[in-house]
């Protein structure tokens, strides 16, 4: 352990004295205070601290992304390049301990800047929140169980600012979990299976298809028709396991953005929401009217809404409350990641962005073991361009396994852009073994006000990254590393 | 640190064959073949040869930097690769690879840290270590900043950091200046003395000459001649006498006598001319005496204490201190004048006294004796040569030589 603890110690060294690594530093403190000072947002409150979050988030990711794939590829080829791994792995240290103590370096060099970046990021919040130690409680923005008067503006900007910063406190600088509807899969499945029994009966299963694939896209239609309201209708969605949310708080919140299904006058619609679980808990409507299509809005309700089994239903009613007989004839459509669901706080801000700098560090860590790997049989620039495609590859990994899928069903495609039956397996298992960097991405989460969680079952999930990235696949990479570097002859061939 | 219970070798390769491969695995040069070698305990070993004779690529392997092809190498009866053998080893590579953005002090600790010496103990041997290459003043400067000889004594201090059993220094004075230089090689010898094993690569052959007790030379990657350097290196046709300045009629005499009496013709006789490194040594010392100020390498040169020494036999001490006494003398004096030895070191080209004071004892009684019996071993005069004399010095010569130098002194002040 001390051997380790002494290369760890001199690989920070190197990182900080080195200029290119100073020069990516600088970058990153210039870059988040210069984020934090200019950047406006959609010009509300929490659009600013949104806004902010997500850039410098994503900005210190590549930043640290970048430096550590240098500082780890750098530290061992060059090392053995310009040959001091002579000297060093001639003392009594056994070469993995030297590998391992130059990833435990790069990775305290990670931590200590994600640490500042943390502290960049804290302060400026703080900033946004108005003041140190402002918290929102029983309905009202308090400092030390006093309620904070604002003083110098008019009384709408007044109630605007604390609307705003009521939305901040609330929706973003928070972490929530979120919770989507429980389709009634036996039901949509039951369906699926009389159509193809139906079809197989009829003789008319789709040529070129099989079930499976025939299946899967019924599935697919029928989900979505689960998530369209059709006009002058309605639909109940129920959410399960909010167990936690009736007991621990005061309000929960049903966020949802709708796509109409053709243009609406304004892009606006009125529809209305029956919220509670009927004959188990109190039903309350809430009306919408002209609500702005293709945008999130937040509908927050008492958490009593819940039934005792942490049930609640949330019905939609494609209705103009004010005008049935005017309702304009658009489906509402439930669509993407955004189109409903129900979240509750289960955690503060500063303890939700200490997980998701955790989360980048354990990419980091990743990054830092398949550096060493990779240098510890490659040249520097060659580790580096490896780490590096492994970096931009692994942070869309789901985006490009859906974009092959497509040239799969499409063979023209296929040969238009050059992808070979040979190469589309490789590179779906190369794109299968490296981490999936975007199923890992805390940013998102953070603007969104969503728990960063140890849970397996919530996204992102630290405890998933820690196992599968952080351990497992981390843990191969530097065993591999080990191995190579145990075999190979540091030496150069010099006769 | 040194163990005596060691019963294997320090060293010992037994038909070591290293052969570099290219990419396809195609035999493209033996560096080394069928090396065949044993470096024992406590002995100065040097491995000669010229650029590409494998010397390099044996060391390496020693090291466990590179993997033989064939054939064993065994150290202190381990295999290379073994991390408790590398406690006991120091390694000084042919050139300094040290990290450049670590200072002096950051680097020995490092290395003092992967030994695991403790806190305390590693600080003092830093110390230790810098005074003694004479860098203790610019310990807080990186590295990258040195030049190539202070470098160079910043690889050697970080060799010793571990107080190693074995030294292995691959052409240790490459880039010092000729002060450091002569350091190094005292250095080693003083390190052998104190009972380490140093095996020494070098292709300066009077390196080697100056500090080894055996040597191996190597070329084309085989064993040409292995040997004790005193053996090796004798030539024991010839015989060399220097003298204090003698005029031209003694040399006259001296060289009939040696005519008459062994029926040998004298091959030459002049003045012996200084070494340069002997003249060089002289100016620096002289210049550190008058404290002309420099932004190099200070004096330094002090062994640093924690290198373990072998404790002295009894009586040796005396001798020990005799010796050093007639080094410091012979230091002052011109090379050829100095006739005293240190013990296990060997000889410089200085002439045996012995052999000295017997020729002008018959000299003086040549006038009346008939020619001696026999021809006496050859005798040729060679003042500047490197001939050395086959037996070691007789200790009561020097004893004797020492005392009669003090007591003329004495006389000459009073």
């Amino acid at each position: 352990m001390r051997n380790i603890w002494a290369v760890a110690r001199v690989t920070v060294r190197e990182a900080l004295r080195q200029k290119a690594a100073i020069a990516l530093l600088l970058l990153l403190g210039v870059l988040l205070p210069a984020l934090g000072l200019s950047i406006k947002g959609d010009a509300t409150l929490p659009g600013r601290a949104q806004m902010f979050l997500d850039w410098s988030l994503r900005s210190s990711r590549l930043i640290l992304g970048f430096l550590t794939v240098f500082v780890a590829c750098g530290t061992l080829a060059w090392e053995l390049k310009y040959r001091q791994a002579y000297i060093t792995l001639v003392k009594p240290l056994p070469r993995w301990q030297f590998l391992v103590g130059k990833w435990v370096g790069v990775g305290l060099l990670n931590l200590g800047l994600l640490a500042c970046v943390g502290a960049v990021i804290e302060g400026f919040t703080w900033n946004f929140r108005g003041r140190p130690g402002l918290t929102f409680a029983g309905g009202h923005l308090r400092w030390k169980d006093e309620a904070v008067p604002l003083v110098g503006l008019t009384e709408q900007q007044r109630n605007n600012e604390q609307r705003e910063r009521e939305i901040l406190l609330r929706e973003v600088l928070v972490a929530r979990v979120s919770l989507k509807p429980v389709p009634p899969m036996k039901e949509i499945m039951d369906e699926i299976d009389r159509i193809i029994e139906q079809r197989k009966d009829e003789g008319r299963m789709p040529a070129g298809q099989g079930v499976r694939e025939f299946r899967e896209e019924l599935l697919a239609g029928k989900l979505r028709d689960y998530a369209t309201v059709a006009p002058l209708s309605d639909r109940a969605f129920k959410f399960r396991g909010l167990s936690t949310a009736k007991r621990s708080s005061g309000f929960i919140q049903i966020r949802y953005c709708i796509e109409p299904g053709q243009s609406t006058p304004n892009d606006m619609m009125s529809y209305a929401w029956q919220i509670g679980v009927p004959r188990k808990t109190e039903v309350r409507q809430y009306d919408r009217l002209n609500e702005s299509v293709r945008t999130v809005h937040t509908l927050r309700v008492p958490a009593s809404l819940i039934s005792d089994d942490g049930e609640l239903e949330v019905r939609f009613i494609n209705v103009n409350p004010d005008n049935p007989e005017g309702t304009f004839p658009a489906s509402a459509i439930f669509a993407g990641d955004k189109g409903l669901e129900v979240l509750y706080p289960v955690d503060d801000f500063e303890s939700n962005l200490v997980r998701a700098l955790a989360m980048i560090e354990l990419q980091m860590l990743f990054l830092a073991a398949l550096g060493l790997c990779a240098a510890s049989f490659l040249t520097f620039p060659t580790a580096c361009l490896l780490c590096l495609l492994v970096f931009f590859a692994g942070s869309g990994v789901s985006y490009l396994l859906e974009s092959i899928s497509w040239t799969m069903k499409d063979d023209t495609a296929v040969l238009a852009h050059g992808v070979t039956k040979v190469t589309r397996p490789l590179v779906v298992l190369f794109l299968n073994v490296i981490p999936d960097f975007s199923a890992y991405s805390p940013s998102e989460a953070l603007v969104d006000g969503k728990v960063v969680a140890w849970n397996w079952n919530i996204d992102p999930s630290l405890g998933r990254a820690l196992v599968y990235m952080g351990v497992l696949r981390t843990g191969l990479v530097v065993l591999a590393g080990c191995l190579i570097l145990q075999r190979r002859e540091v030496a150069q061939v010099i006769v | 640190m040194v163990s005596h219970t060691d019963s294997k070798p320090a060293i010992e390769l037994i038909g070591l064959t290293k052969i570099f491969r290219d990419f396809w695995m195609r035999q493209r040069v033996v560096a080394v073949r069928e090396l065949t070698l044993t470096v024992r305990h406590g002995e100065i070993f040097g491995l000669l040869g010229p650029n590409g004779s494998g010397k390099t690529t044996t060391i390496k392997m020693i090291l466990g930097l590179l993997y033989p092809s064939r054939g064993r190498v065994w150290v202190y009866g381990k295999q290379p690769t073994d991390v408790q053998v590398k406690h006991r080893i120091g390694f000084l590579p042919e050139e300094t690879y040290l990290y450049r953005f670590l200072n002096a002090y950051e680097t020995l600790d490092y290395y003092g840290r992967i030994f695991k010496i403790a806190r305390r103990e590693r600080h003092r041997r830093i110390e230790m270590l810098l005074e003694m290459v004479g860098l203790a003043a610019g310990a807080r400067r990186p590295i990258g900043e040195y030049s190539k000889g202070m470098a160079r004594r910043i690889g050697l201090a970080q060799a010793l950091i571990n107080d190693p059993d074995l030294l292995i220094l691959d052409e240790p004075t490459t880039g010092m200046d000729p002060i450091g230089s002569r350091q190094i090689k005292d250095l080693i010898v003083e390190l052998g003395r104190r009972g380490k094993t140093i095996m020494l690569s070098s292709h300066l052959l009077a390196d080697v000459e100056d500090v080894c007790h055996r040597v191996s030379i190597l070329y084309g990657g085989k064993v040409r001649a292995e040997g004790d350097v005193r053996q090796l290196l004798a030539r024991q046709e010839m015989t060399q006498i220097v003298a204090e300045r003698l005029d031209e009629q003694t040399v006259r005499a001296v060289t009939g006598l040696i005519e008459r009496m062994e029926h040998k013709k004298v091959l030459q006789v002049g003045n012996p001319s200084d070494k340069l490194e002997s003249l060089f040594l002289r100016i620096v010392e002289q210049a550190r005496a008058e404290r002309v100020e420099t932004a190099g390498v200070v004096a330094g040169g002090r062994i640093a204490e924690f290198l373990t020494a072998e404790r002295p036999r009894e009586g040796e001490g005396l001798i020990e201190q005799l010796m050093d006494e007639s080094e410091r003398e012979a230091r002052l004096m011109p090379a050829g004048a100095a006739s005293a030895q240190e013990p296990g070191r060997p000889q410089d080209d200085q002439p045996d006294a012995a052999v000295l004071e017997q020729l002008v004892s018959r000299g003086a009684s040549n006038e009346s004796e008939p020619k001696a019996d026999g021809p006496a071993r050859g005798a040729g005069v060679e003042p500047a040569g490197p001939a050395k004399p086959a037996e070691p010095a007789d200790r009561s010569v020097i004893d004797d030589l020492v005392r009669r130098a003090a007591d003329e002194e004495k006389s000459r002040d009073a």
